[in-house]
């Protein structure tokens, strides 16, 4: 609240001797919505035309039974939708890849990524989740 | 899958087998506006601006680190060549201007704080010889300040005045710091053709050129061009490997721009002034970590040892790949985008040094074509100023000579000796005291004034 009194202030000042109630509320108004919008944009590279929030969890390690269901576990649980999973097994080691959907995600990033090394660290394995923008930067040019 | 498994291991081998990692986030920012004759405004309004503008700059790396699982091993701050925002001032108030900016780094969490510099290429002001002045007491009295002087560029040709100060300051700042291995002298770097927008430390400034506040980002990946190297085995032709260094290359950078660019968003968002994103540097940096080495790609491209014949070529094609690959992939590239050939930083350097197989000749010589300078060099205590000076003129005409920027590290180091070593820890590593040549330069060193800018200085 106390922000607004001083951007009325601000903006009060700045007009001067033409300042009316009017014509504050309409430029403080007008202010205060360009604050409230998306960041610009426009000059960003990397802005995937299919914009959502999606980050690709890997883990990997020594092949253990119950990994898969207790990663799945922890993504679900945190509210990511589990969008693709693929999964390679070589000579006891496996791989781990999911495309998940962090829109309605429970939670922050870093959470997730802590409850995945809870999950992952005893059973001797690595994870990650990185969001996808690295990998279309680095693979899709 | 829309994501190719390969492509997401290739990703994560890098990051987490190779040491991929975006090298340094360095937010430049003017101080073009902190300028007063009274040499305390100019301290307060430095330190504030300082807090002001990269009070985020430590936290929005680490976002950026956590979103993308890319380590950002460094975060830094340039200023612009502090000379120019204290011109009137004295060498004590250069001194203390030092200090603030020493503190002021620590306040916002970086560790180290690059532009305590001076251009003097062409001349000096007042204000660049009283900070060239304060040098040896300023590197004593901080911890994260680095220091440049450009004492030469294409356009206008060498400052030998400058060239021999800087020589005398190197022999006092090692003094000074003797107990420390002589350390003051790992933040000072003379140049030639020095450019405004380097990321990296110790030679980095926010150019006078620049805008109120940029993003440069430091990419560097040698594990991952090791990688690429030894894939392509020794049989693959010139094309071949230059290639699957290109490619590589490509790919690193195109981690940087993304990384960076995103860097500079949520830092505006956060300050509430926007803060542009500048470069990304495509210079290959080791660091002194197991399997980070360039010495190490340059063997694995054929070569016994660094120093054997063929190494000047071997680097020059890696350089150039690793360019072609970067510009590709960013917007704008810039900085130094040179290889980088610190011999305390790189253990297999370190090892060819210490063996004989690399000297300060081949060194210089790997500076012509794309390294970009003479970096750490531990050199005898009792090397004279002028010999120093020599060593820094034949660089500067180098880099004079050929239109690039050429810069020179070294360090004099108290009380040692070929044979010994100075080991500094951590990123700086441990450089074994390299011999130099004991001729005499002295009438040389001494006659003064600028050595002529070239004639390719004329291009119009």
């Amino acid at each position: 609240m106390t922000d607004i009194r001083n951007l009325v202030q601000c903006v009060a000042d700045a007009m001067g001797p033409d300042a009316t109630p009017e014509r504050i509320e309409a430029v403080a108004a007008a202010v205060l919505d360009a604050a409230k919008g998306e960041p610009r944009r426009a000059n960003t590279p990397f802005a995937s035309p299919d914009a959502g929030e999606r980050a690709i969890v890997t883990a990997y390690g020594q092949d253990r039974p119950g990994i898969l269901s207790a990663i799945t576990n922890v993504v679900s649980d945190a509210g990511c939708n589990i969008l693709d999973v693929s999964q390679k097994i070589l000579q006891g080691y496996f791989t781990l890849i999911m495309l998940t959907d962090l829109t309605h995600m429970k939670g922050s990033l870093k959470d997730l990524q802590q409850n995945l090394s809870d999950v992952g660290v005893p059973r001797q394995v690595r994870t990650l989740v990185q969001h996808e923008d690295l990998f279309n930067a680095m693979h899709r040019p | 899958m829309q994501y190719d498994i390969r492509e997401v291991i290739d990703t994560v081998q890098m990051l987490e087998v190779e040491h991929f990692d975006i090298r340094t986030i360095t937010l430049g920012i003017s101080l073009r506006d902190c300028c007063s004759r009274l040499p305390r405004t100019v301290q307060a309004r430095v330190y504030d601006k300082i807090r002001r503008t990269a009070a985020h700059h430590v936290n929005v790396a680490n976002e950026v680190e956590s979103l993308y699982g890319v380590k950002i091993t460094n975060k830094r701050i340039s200023v612009t060549p502090a000379a120019m925002v204290n011109d009137g001032g004295s060498k004590d108030d250069f001194v203390a201007l030092a200090q603030i900016l020493d503190r002021a780094a620590q306040d916002v969490g970086v560790d180290y704080i690059a532009g305590f510099s001076a251009l003097v290429e062409k001349g000096m002001t007042a204000g660049d010889e009283a900070l060239i002045a304060a040098l040896p007491e300023a590197m004593a009295t901080t911890a994260r300040v680095c220091a440049s002087v450009n004492c030469g560029s294409t356009a206008a040709g060498i400052n030998t005045d400058a060239v021999l100060m800087m020589a005398k300051t190197l022999k006092e700042t090692a003094r000074l710091t003797a107990e420390e291995e002589s350390v003051g002298c790992t933040r000072i770097v003379s140049f030639c053709n020095a450019v405004g927008d380097n990321p990296f430390i110790a030679g980095a400034f926010h150019g006078p050129a620049e805008a109120e506040a940029a993003i440069n980002v430091g990419v560097s990946g040698p594990g991952v061009i090791l990688r690429a190297v030894r894939e392509v085995g020794l049989d693959a032709d010139f094309g071949t490997l230059a290639d699957a260094i290109k490619r590589t290359a490509f790919k690193i950078t195109r981690a940087g721009e993304l990384i960076g660019h995103r860097c500079a968003e949520r830092l505006s968002q956060r300050t509430g002034s926007p803060i542009t994103f500048g470069v990304v540097d495509v210079s290959l940096a080791p660091t002194p970590a197991e399997g980070d080495s360039i010495a190490e790609i340059l063997m694995a491209m054929g070569l016994e040892d660094v120093g054997a014949p063929g190494t000047t070529a071997a680097l020059a094609l890696l350089n150039e790949s690793v360019k072609k690959g970067g510009l590709m992939a960013a917007r704008y590239v810039g900085g130094l985008s040179g290889a980088f050939i610190p011999v305390a930083e790189d253990q297999a350097m370190i090892a060819a040094a210490e063996k004989g197989h690399i000297t300060l000749d081949k060194l210089e010589a790997m500076t012509a074509i794309c390294s970009v300078g003479l970096d750490m060099i531990a050199i005898p205590g009792d090397t004279p100023a002028e010999t120093i000076a020599g060593v820094m003129m034949d660089e500067f005409a180098i880099g004079m000579i050929n239109n690039k920027t050429t810069s020179v590290r070294i360090i004099p180091v108290h009380g040692k000796g070929v044979g010994e070593d100075a080991d500094y820890g951590g990123l700086l590593g441990r450089a074994p005291i390299m011999p130099v040549s004991s001729l005499s330069n002295v009438p040389f060193t001494h006659r003064g004034g600028r050595i002529p800018a070239p004639t390719r200085s004329l291009t119009n």
